[in-house]
C-alpha cells in the first residue's frame, strides 16, 4: 500500500506532544515536512521527529505531501486549509475547524472544488471509551436518550502550551468554549445524532483574559434530550461525559481513555450484577484519528466526523457568542 | 427469582428411564420458571456433552417452540455441531466479541459482549467429576464462556464471576444414577438458582455443598439460601466426585506454581529497581557537586 505523505503545519504543544509522536507510530504514514512561522523551531522539530524538511510557509507543502495536519492558532485554520485544499492537499484540521460558520463553509467549498478531503480533528471521538460509548448509544443499550452531561477543563496556567494565543480573542476566536468546550459540544451532537434545536449559554471571564474562561452550554435536541456542558480554564472539572437514556446510563472519562462505566436495564449482566466498570483496550486517540483520516482518504469513505456535525458544532458556538453579545448589549 | 433475595431456593428433581424427561417441562412451566421471553439462549455444558444432555435440550426446545412460538431460541453449544440444531430452528451463537470488565473475585476479566444483551438464559449441563472442583456441573458450565475468552483465573473464581454476572434463569443438571453406567436411571435437577441446583447434586453425590470449592467461592461473597426440595429427592449418585486428595493435590500444585510465578515477577521488579540505584546515586552526587560549586 502506498504510504500517505503528511506535512504538519504548526509546531505548538498539541503537535509536538501528541500529533507528531502519533504520526511516527501509525503505519502507512510518512512524515515528510513540518511548518512553523518560527523557521528555527520548525527545523528543530523536524530533526526531533525525523521529518525530511521544514518550512515557514505552508504553501511549500504543495506537491510534497498528500495530506496536511493543521495545528495552528484557530483564526488561521481557514486560510491555511483553503489554500492547501485548493492545491490538492487533503486536510486534517485541529478543532475548532474554524471560528465562524462562514469560514467552515469556505473550507468545505475549497475541499469540494479542489477534489480533496477535509476532516475536523475532534480527537475525543477516537478515544476508545468514547467510541464505545457512541456504539452503546447507537446499539440502543441505553434506550431513548434523555440527558447528556459533560465537563472538561482545569486551570489554564498548568496546561502545556507554546504560545499564549488562547487568552487573545483575535488569535483564538473565542475562549474556553472554542478551545475545550468544542470537544464536548461535538460529542453531544455526535451522541444525540442531530443538531440542537435550542441553545442556552452562560459564561464568565477571569481577570487577564480577553475571552470567556468558564462556560455552561445547554443544548436541547429535537428528540427531547438535553445536554448540559461545562468547560473551564479556571477550575478543575471532572473531565467526564455522561449519556443517560430511558434504559440506562454510561459515563466515560475524558482523560482516562480506557474507562467506561455502564448501567443498562437491557443488559443481562447489569440486571444481575448492577453497574459495570468496563476497560476498553485500544491505541491512543491521536493514533486512531490519524489512522482513520489516512485510511478514509485512501478509500474515499466518509469520515467519522461528518460535515453536517461540523456545521452543527460551529452553529452552537456562533449562537452562544451571539447570545453573549446580546446579553452584554 | 434468585438465591440472593429469597429465603429458600426451590429445586425440582426428576427421574426417568428415557433420555427425554417426559412431563418435566410441564411441571417446570407450572412453577412459572419458563416465563415467556422474546429471546431464549440455551447454553449447553461443554464437559461430557452426552446424548442425555442433547436429548434434554432438544425436548426443552420443542416444548418452548410449542408454548412460545414467537420466542427466538439461540444456542451456545461450544462442543456441539450447530448443524444438529439448525434443523430444529435454533440459531447458533459463536464465541463473539468480548468486553473487559472489573470483577469482584477477579480484578479484571473478559466477558462475552452477549452478556450485555437482553435474553433468558437456560443452562443445561451433564455433571461430571472434576479434579479441580470435585464436581463440575452448572456453575462450571456457566463459566465456560469465560474460559473460552482466555481468562486465566482459578476455576472457582471464574465460576463465581459467571454466577454473579450471568446466572441462569433456569439451570438444568442431569446425569445417570451411576455415572459409569449410561443405561442406569436418568436424573434431572432443575431450578431458577444455579447454586441451588449445584447444591442438590453435590448432596446427592455424597458431599456437603459447603465443601465444594466453587460453592465455597460463592459463599465467600454472598449468603447462600436454604434449599427447598420439590418432588422426590434424588437417589444417591455414584461416581460424580473426584477424590478429595486429588483436588487437594491439584490445589497445592497450583498454589506452588502461582507462588513461583509471583516470586519470578518480584525478582524481575527487584532487579530492575536495583539497576536504577547507581544512576540515582550518580545524579545525586552530580547535583551536590553543582550545589557546592
Amino acid at each position: 500500500m502506498k504510504r500517505t505523505r503528511i506535512g504538519v503545519v504548526g509546531c505548538g504543544a498539541i503537535a509536538t506532544l501528541y500529533q507528531l509522536p502519533a504520526l511516527r507510530r501509525v503505519a502507512d504514514v510518512e512524515l515528510v515536512a513540518v511548518v512553523d512561522t518560527d523557521a528555527a523551531w520548525a527545523a528543530t522539530v523536524a530533526r526531533r521527529f525525523e521529518a525530511r524538511e521544514s518550512f515557514a510557509d505552508p504553501a511549500a507543502l504543495v506537491g510534497r505531501v498528500d495530506a496536511a495536519l493543521i495545528a495552528t492558532p484557530n483564526h488561521t485554520h481557514a486560510d491555511i486549509a483553503c489554500a492547501l485544499l485548493g492545491a490538492g492537499v487533503h486536510v486534517l484540521c485541529e478543532k475548532p475547524l474554524a471560528t465562524t460558520r462562514s469560514e467552515v463553509e469556505r473550507m468545505l467549498d475549497a475541499a469540494a472544488h479542489g477534489g480533496t478531503r477535509l476532516m475536523a480533528a475532534h480527537c475525543l471521538r477516537f478515544s476508545p471509551n468514547l467510541a464505545m460509548l457512541e456504539q452503546v448509544v447507537t446499539d440502543g443499550w441505553l434506550g431513548e436518550l434523555t440527558a447528556i452531561s459533560g465537563a472538561i477543563g482545569g486551570p489554564y496556567d498548568t496546561s502545556a502550551r507554546r504560545t499564549d494565543f488562547r487568552r487573545q480573542k483575535r488569535l483564538a476566536g473565542g475562549g474556553v468554549l472554542v478551545d475545550l468546550g468544542v470537544h464536548i459540544v461535538d460529542l453531544a451532537v455526535w451522541m444525540a445524532g442531530a443538531a440542537p434545536a435550542a441553545v442556552t449559554y452562560d459564561d464568565s471571564t477571569a481577570p487577564g483574559w480577553e475571552v470567556e474562561t468558564d462556560v455552561e452550554v445547554v443544548l436541547d435536541f429535537p428528540n427531547s434530550s438535553r445536554a448540559t456542558l461545562n468547560a473551564s480554564f479556571t477550575h478543575a472539572l471532572d473531565a467526564s461525559f455522561t449519556v443517560r437514556g430511558r434504559d440506562g446510563w454510561a459515563t466515560a472519562s475524558l482523560y482516562r481513555p480506557t474507562d467506561l462505566t455502564l448501567f443498562s436495564n437491557r443488559a443481562r449482566v447489569c440486571r444481575a450484577a448492577g453497574v459495570q466498570q468496563i476497560h476498553v483496550p485500544g491505541a491512543s486517540m491521536y493514533d486512531r484519528q490519524i489512522g482513520h483520516f489516512c485510511a478514509r482518504v485512501r478509500s474515499g469513505e466518509e469520515f467519522c466526523v461528518r460535515a453536517g456535525e461540523v456545521r452543527a458544532v460551529i452553529d452552537v458556538i456562533e449562537r452562544c457568542y451571539r447570545q453573549r453579545e446580546a446579553d452584554a448589549a | 427469582m434468585s438465591t440472593r433475595r429469597d429465603d429458600t431456593t426451590p429445586v425440582l428433581t426428576w427421574h426417568g428411564a428415557a433420555d427425554e424427561p417426559a412431563g418435566l417441562w410441564e411441571r417446570v412451566s407450572g412453577l412459572s420458571w419458563l416465563a415467556e421471553s422474546p429471546r431464549v439462549v440455551l447454553q449447553i455444558g461443554a464437559r461430557d456433552r452426552s446424548p442425555l444432555v442433547v436429548a434434554t435440550a432438544g425436548s426443552l426446545v420443542r416444548f418452548l417452540q410449542e408454548r412460545h412460538p414467537q420466542a427466538r431460541i439461540e444456542l451456545l453449544d461450544p462442543e456441539g455441531r450447530y448443524a444438529d440444531w439448525t434443523a430444529q430452528g435454533v440459531l447458533p451463537i459463536g464465541d463473539g466479541e468480548s468486553i473487559q470488565v472489573s470483577g469482584i473475585a477477579a480484578a479484571e476479566l473478559a466477558i462475552p459482549r452477549l452478556w450485555f444483551e437482553a435474553f433468558t438464559l437456560i443452562t443445561i449441563a451433564h455433571c461430571v467429576p472434576c479434579p479441580r472442583s470435585r464436581l463440575a456441573g452448572i456453575l462450571e458450565a456457566q463459566a465456560e464462556p469465560l474460559r473460552r475468552l482466555r481468562n486465566r483465573h482459578d476455576a472457582a473464581v471464574l465460576a463465581y464471576e459467571a454466577h454473579r454476572l450471568a446466572p441462569s434463569d433456569l439451570a438444568v443438571a442431569c446425569g445417570t444414577t451411576r455415572r459409569s453406567d449410561r443405561h442406569s436411571d436418568r436424573w434431572w435437577a432443575v431450578g431458577p438458582s444455579d447454586v441451588g441446583v449445584e447444591s442438590v447434586v453435590a448432596a446427592a453425590a455424597g458431599v456437603s455443598p459447603v465443601r465444594l470449592p466453587v460453592l465455597r467461592a460463592v459463599a465467600r461473597h454472598e449468603r447462600v439460601a436454604a434449599l427447598e426440595p420439590l418432588g422426590e429427592s434424588l437417589p444417591a449418585l455414584d461416581g460424580y466426585l473426584a477424590p478429595a486428595w486429588h483436588v487437594s493435590a491439584n490445589a497445592a500444585r497450583e498454589h506452588i506454581a502461582g507462588a513461583a510465578r509471583g516470586a519470578l515477577r518480584d525478582a524481575v521488579v527487584v532487579r530492575r529497581n536495583l539497576g536504577k540505584i547507581p544512576g540515582f546515586v550518580r545524579r545525586k552526587l552530580a547535583s551536590r557537586a553543582r550545589g557546592a560549586a
